[in-house]
């Protein structure tokens, strides 16, 4: 051993090592927002300029979706999304309600849980749109600007079968050792309803109870294309098609998105505060 | 040197002292099928005394701890521990258990779990006692952490905390250990001993670690499997407190080589056990 070489690494200049480099998760969030409305933009403007009958550009642009969002103004969203939102609240409210009432019926007669079971999974299986023709012939047409009868019903039905099944998962959620555990410190079966069963239960409730938001509007939306009444999101809609207004279209179909996204997010929010353990590690 | 004592049949014992297992078998019904869990197991031990009941997966000595927490019925057969039946103990709140998951809620405190059996009791908390436990599981500071927030092992020190808070007469530790690595089952091993020495209770712990059994009973059972059955109830003769240099003296060796002989030696219970 005479000379001594330095190692090679010390000397050339680092080569970045992309796999080392990591972005904040809004970051990579925004790229790939801007990413679908770059493609959208390029395919609009190219490809698709010619889609629609009559030289309608049925693929608007960003510019002109963003346009006529502006033009259509404030209170055309307010009128038309206040309607569809009280059908979807509605909705909520009843379809939740009864799916957790049954749930809490299956708890206390767990015989039960078979036939509530069954029940959900018909309602999930007859196809939405068939209800949706028998009940407009069913039900009275709602006035100008009162919540559609129809709409309310298929927001409850969408959100029913979700609910059921989260709600009876997290009856039985509760971990087997600590129910063993209240059993050998003398608690009877209530003790472990009350000091466990319930508890656990309230991360898979609370996570039905935030599929069902997006779901319960999507059905509202649904029910007002049947409930042949003028105001809400479903009619916006159909006017705005027949108008050949796709603008007007995308502008009505985006901000639905968002609203129901909106509740969605929300609603975990609340959920996360109701149940933070349930976010972090498992036990 | 070393004294081991057939208990089979030996019934004549009288009431009121630790452990009774009298003739107890527990058959399984799976489907058409039956399984003979336990055969004709026999116990006894005097009151205060640490017993490990040790044999390979699927013994059936977990059942026996079932059994004497009330979890689970026996087919036939009795078990009393100081007198009483599992119902009795239950009622009375005198029964301490641990298993090996550690079974806390994880939307609760360390503090607010361990003082869990007071509330299914319908006792007050009480708050001085329950600190007391924390501190002498180590856990003076986590108080307020949840079980998410700690290690495998702290959360088995909360387990045990709450296993001992009622001032049990009897404990239930089935293999409440099993899931830690090495070092940290060595570690916790001799905080239970030390932890035990403090409130002494008859304590059975289900075990399939062959020096943790010897290391911390005074008697181990040990068991064979299909159908479950006590072999052989070793008394360990070493002298309290015991400390981690006896784990090295050839008494303890002599105990260990027994007890291996019995699991894994001609016609040994894990013998054909894969």
């Amino acid at each position: 051993m005479t000379t001594s070489v330095a190692p090679p690494e010390a000397t050339k200049p680092r080569t970045i090592q992309w796999e080392d480099v990591k972005l904040p998760a809004w970051v990579t969030g925004l790229i790939g927002v801007v990413g679908i409305i770059a493609l959208w933009w390029i395919l609009a403007a190219t490809v698709f300029s010619n889609v629609g009958p009559g030289g309608v550009q049925a693929i608007p642009t960003p510019p002109q979706v963003l346009m006529e969002f502006f033009n259509t103004g404030w209170n055309f969203y307010v009128r038309n999304f206040g309607v569809t939102l009280a059908e979807a609240g509605i909705g909520y409210l009843w379809g939740n309600g009864l799916a957790l009432v049954l749930s809490a019926l299956v708890l206390i007669i767990p015989r039960l849980e078979g036939v509530v079971m069954q029940l959900a999974i018909i309602t999930y299986c007859i196809p939405i749109v068939a209800l949706g023709l028998l009940l407009t012939v069913i039900v009275p047409i709602p006035t100008s600007g009162q919540p559609s009868t129809t709409a309310i019903f298929l927001a409850a039905l969408s959100c029913f079968f979700t609910t059921v099944v989260g709600a009876l998962l997290g009856l039985k959620a509760a971990d087997k050792a600590s129910l063993d555990l209240i059993t050998v410190y003398g608690g009877s079966r209530l003790t472990q309803l009350r000091k466990v069963r319930l508890i656990a239960s309230l991360p898979s409730i609370l996570n039905a109870l935030q599929i069902a938001v997006p779901a319960a509007f999507l059905g509202a939306v649904l029910g007002e294309f049947f409930g042949k009444i003028t105001v809400g999101v479903g009619p916006a809609m159909i006017a705005a098609q027949q108008a050949l207004n796709s603008p007007r279209v995308w502008d009505i179909a985006l901000v639905s998105g968002a609203v129901a996204l909106l509740g969605y997010g929300m609603v975990g929010l609340v959920a996360r505060a109701i149940a933070p353990w349930s976010k972090g590690v498992s036990k | 040197m070393t004294e081991t004592a057939t208990q089979t049949g030996a019934q004549a014992t009288s009431l009121g002292t630790g452990l009774q297992i009298t003739g107890l078998n527990k058959v399984f019904s799976v489907g058409r099928k039956t399984v003979v869990a336990l055969q004709d197991a026999n116990l006894h031990t005097d009151q205060g005394t640490f017993l490990a009941l040790l044999g390979p997966s699927g013994c059936g000595k977990s059942t026996i701890l079932r059994i004497l927490a009330g979890l689970e019925d026996a087919t036939s057969g009795t078990t009393r521990v100081d007198g009483k039946s599992p119902k009795e103990l239950r009622k009375g709140n005198e029964l301490g258990i641990a298993f090996q998951d550690s079974a806390l809620l994880p939307w609760r405190s360390v503090q607010s779990n361990i003082q869990l059996p007071f509330e299914v009791a319908g006792k007050s908390v009480d708050k001085d006692y329950v600190k007391e436990m924390i501190a002498l599981v180590g856990l003076t500071g986590f108080e307020k952490a949840k079980p998410a927030q700690l290690s495998g092992g702290m959360r088995q020190r909360v387990s045990i905390a709450r296993s001992l808070i009622m001032k049990p007469s009897v404990l239930l530790f089935d293999e409440p250990f099993g899931a830690l690595d090495d070092m940290t089952r060595q570690k916790l091993n001799l905080e239970l001993l030390r932890i035990w020495t403090e409130k002494p209770a008859t304590t059975l712990l289900v075990t399939h670690g062959i020096s943790e059994a010897i290391f911390l009973s005074d008697q181990v059972a040990v068991m064979s499997p299909r159908p479950g059955r006590i072999k052989e109830v070793m008394t360990i003769d070493l002298p309290r407190p015991r400390t981690p240099e006896m784990m090295r003296t050839p008494e303890f060796h002599a105990y260990v080589d027994q007890a291996s002989e019995l699991l894994f030696g001609v016609g040994g219970a894990a013998a054909d056990d894969h």
